[in-house]
């Protein structure tokens, strides 16, 4: 191929044409302090609270505090290179973000630049990463649910679209996986998911991105990392550049969820900024506006009116507790922030029952209302049902003789908690997490050894799909449970026909 | 928590101006001080070495006089006062925001120009004429420098605002339009 050098002179002719011979002008101030990621500046007179600003070696910076005599700036890349002396610039604008479809499936940093080497991201439109949350008018109550797959959630704390619902727990009780496994069964549900991970390890990240991408659940997800190997404002400012790429999507119209994971660390972050930056201190040395940090981000999850597009925001903040104390400052403060919260028992987690959901203190405060009929009827006992067989079971450990009707409590007590668990990134469609839970409830589990009732849940399902689909479509279209007894035959049906393996265990110990 | 040294500055240099401004003495008082900001200037030790233990009180006395010689009532008024409070430290800085009022009130402009080649008699008159208009002042004062590296034009700032009209930053510009 040979080059045509009329065409590119004739290319550049045109470009040239649009070359407006100005001279810039620029607000200026000079650096008089650097270090921990902060900088002051001399000048920078007009600057706003919040503006972009650049240093002239091209790192930005973003104005914070706004003083009498001089600006305090957060460095967002590395301060190293930055001198006292060196001039800083205003750029006029308000930090913002790339947003739109172009970033699906990719994994950004919190300024939007693409970490995945998989090249520039193709999108001219951009959103400021602080936005005023929908006000009332603009607002409706929740009504759809937002369906995890996880049957203790979707059963005793069921999450709807447009809802904050907190998870919070120790450290490795399973907090990522629940917020993951949510994102995976999002698959084909129309909603698009953005995980914002603060702080979290680069092999971490990555593992969640593996994930992601093998259940393929990346296609519709976009991923904001600020790993613990970048400096505090980025850690900082990472939520709200989630948000501002999870709100372009809702408010044209679509569903979308945003996992923050998570907050301690941003507040750890915050914390950092604001101690360099010499605010006050206040409780556990957070600064006085910690609150008003986390209540303004997750005031932006919202369900739109109709008149706005309909769409929704559903939030999952995740808080890291120490040692189970949820009184903590953080804690508390997002727990009243949040409409409930999926607590995690480091306890049971151990002793096996995962997801480690304590039914006790787990709460959702709005998601009842979008739960489907059939769910809230095969559902509406189980709270109490694993509130009297806990505290019944702490009794039976004495082991004395125990009437029937205890018994019969037990035994369903250790059947429910034992239907409960599930494994990891194995999410169920609602309609078979209501089979099944209406096997439990209609005693077809009663006289199922404790160790093959997965197995029967498993079977159960296999058979339901096999032989009763339409019972399934009708659930999932209806949102209601079949008229009539047909599904109480459907599932007789099956019991009659399950094999228990314990009784084959002891034939051949027997034969031994 | 001490005072940072531009709030010492501030409060020391605006009682100065008040007072001289009353006086009718604001002429003669700046020129003092800008002779003053010379002599620190030129001996950088000077300031610390009147805050420091190092000489005795009276070895720094005489040095004090030596500064005050000739000067009005109110600049030795000064030197002896914030001598006395050991703020001897912070004098450039009292100067440099007496400058900046006393700049306010008489519309004076200080820009900083940075050229390629050194300015000639025509081409400076100009330039001020340009930037009395623009920033509205009565008088413009040219700190100049020359600097080859930005082939030509030039760079003024003033009041905390960069005008660049550098051949090099339009090279650059057009670079990054042809790149693009």
């Amino acid at each position: 191929m040979s080059i045509k050098t009329e065409e590119i002179s004739s290319l550049i002719k045109k470009q040239l044409a649009n070359y407006q011979d100005d001279i810039s002008v620029q607000e200026t101030g000079t650096v008089t302090y650097v270090g921990d990621g902060v900088a002051r500046a001399d000048g920078l007179e007009n600057a706003m609270a919040g503006e972009l600003l650049e240093f002239s070696n091209g790192v930005f910076g973003m104005a914070q505090n706004l003083e009498s005599n001089d600006v305090g700036i957060v460095i967002l890349g590395d301060f190293t290179g930055i001198r006292e002396g060196d001039s800083v610039k205003r750029t006029g604008r308000i930090m913002e973000v790339p947003v739109g479809d172009a970033l699906l499936g990719r994994v950004v940093d919190p300024l939007g630049r693409p970490l995945d080497g998989l090249g520039e991201i193709a999108t001219d439109k951009t959103r400021p990463i602080e936005k005023k949350a929908p006000g009332v008018m603009q607002r409706k109550s929740v009504s759809v649910p937002l369906e995890t797959g996880i049957k203790v959630i979707d059963a005793l704390v069921p999450i709807g679209r447009g809802q904050r619902e907190l998870i919070i727990g120790d450290r490795k009780t399973g907090k990522t996986s629940i917020a993951i496994d949510t994102i995976i069964h999002q698959k084909d549900q129309n909603v698009i998911c953005v995980y914002v991970a603060i702080g979290q390890k680069e092999s971490t990240v990555r593992t969640q991105v593996e994930t992601l991408r093998r259940y393929g659940a990346l296609d519709y997800t976009i991923v904001v990392s600020a790993s613990a190997s970048n400096p505090a404002p980025l850690l900082y400012i990472a939520p709200y550049a989630g948000a501002a790429m999870g709100e372009e999507f809702m408010y044209n119209g679509q569903d979308v969820l945003i996992v923050y994971d998570d907050l301690s660390k941003q507040a750890d972050a915050y914390r950092e900024l604001s101690l360099i930056l010499r605010r006050p201190p206040g409780r556990e040395a957070y600064p006085g506006d910690i609150f008003y940090t986390h209540s303004r981000l997750l005031e932006r999850a919202a369900r739109l009116s109709d008149d706005m597009g309909g769409g929704s925001m559903t939030a999952l903040p995740i808080i890291q507790t120490q040692a189970g104390d949820v009184s903590a400052y953080i804690p508390t403060n997002v727990i009243s922030i949040t409409d409930g919260q999926i607590f995690l028992n480091a306890d049971s987690f151990y002793a096996g029952q995962r997801p480690a959901i304590d039914a006790g203190t787990s709460v959702s405060r709005v998601g009842g209302d979008a739960q489907i009929k059939a769910m809230k009827k095969v559902s509406g006992t189980l709270r109490l049902d694993i509130a009297s067989y806990n505290e019944l079971a702490s009794f039976a450990q004495f082991g004395s003789d125990l009437d029937a009707a205890t018994q019969a409590k037990l035994a369903r007590g250790e059947r429910t908690v034992e239907v409960l668990k599930q494994g990891l990134h194995a999410g169920q469609p609602i309609e078979q997490q209501v089979v099944t839970l209406f096997a439990l409830g209609h005693s077809f589990l009663d006289k199922v050894p404790v160790e093959d009732v997965l197995r029967f849940e498993e079977e159960l399902a296999a058979f339901m799909h096999a032989n009763h689909q339409d019972l399934y479509d009708g659930i999932k279209a209806s949102g209601k449970l079949p008229e009539g007894d047909a599904l109480e035959k459907a599932v007789a049906e099956f019991a009659a026909g399950f094999q228990v393996t314990k009784k084959a265990n002891n034939q051949t110990e027997a034969n031994d | 928590m001490s005072l940072d040294l531009q709030t010492v500055a501030n409060r020391y240099a605006r009682a100065l101006f008040e007072l001289a401004d009353q006086q009718g003495e604001l002429e003669q008082v700046h020129q003092e001080l800008m002779s003053l900001r010379e002599i620190f200037q030129a001996n950088p030790r000077l300031a610390t070495l009147l805050t420091s233990i190092k000489l005795s009180l009276s070895q720094k006395e005489s040095l004090v006089q030596a500064l005050q010689q000739g000067a009005s009532q109110l600049t030795t008024n000064l030197i002896q006062m914030v001598f006395d409070y050991g703020r001897m430290n912070a004098m450039v800085a009292i100067i440099d925001e007496f400058e900046r009022r006393y700049d306010q009130q008489n519309k004076r402009v200080h820009a900083d120009v940075v050229t390629a080649v050194q300015l000639d008699e025509p081409r400076r008159a100009q330039l001020k004429q340009n930037l009395l208009t623009r920033y509205g002042a009565k008088e413009i004062v040219l700190h100049e420098t020359v600097d080859e590296s930005i082939l030509g034009g030039v760079i003024v700032t003033a009041q905390h605002k960069t005008l660049d009209g550098s051949l090099k930053s339009k090279i650059e510009q057009i670079r990054r339009l042809l790149v693009k």
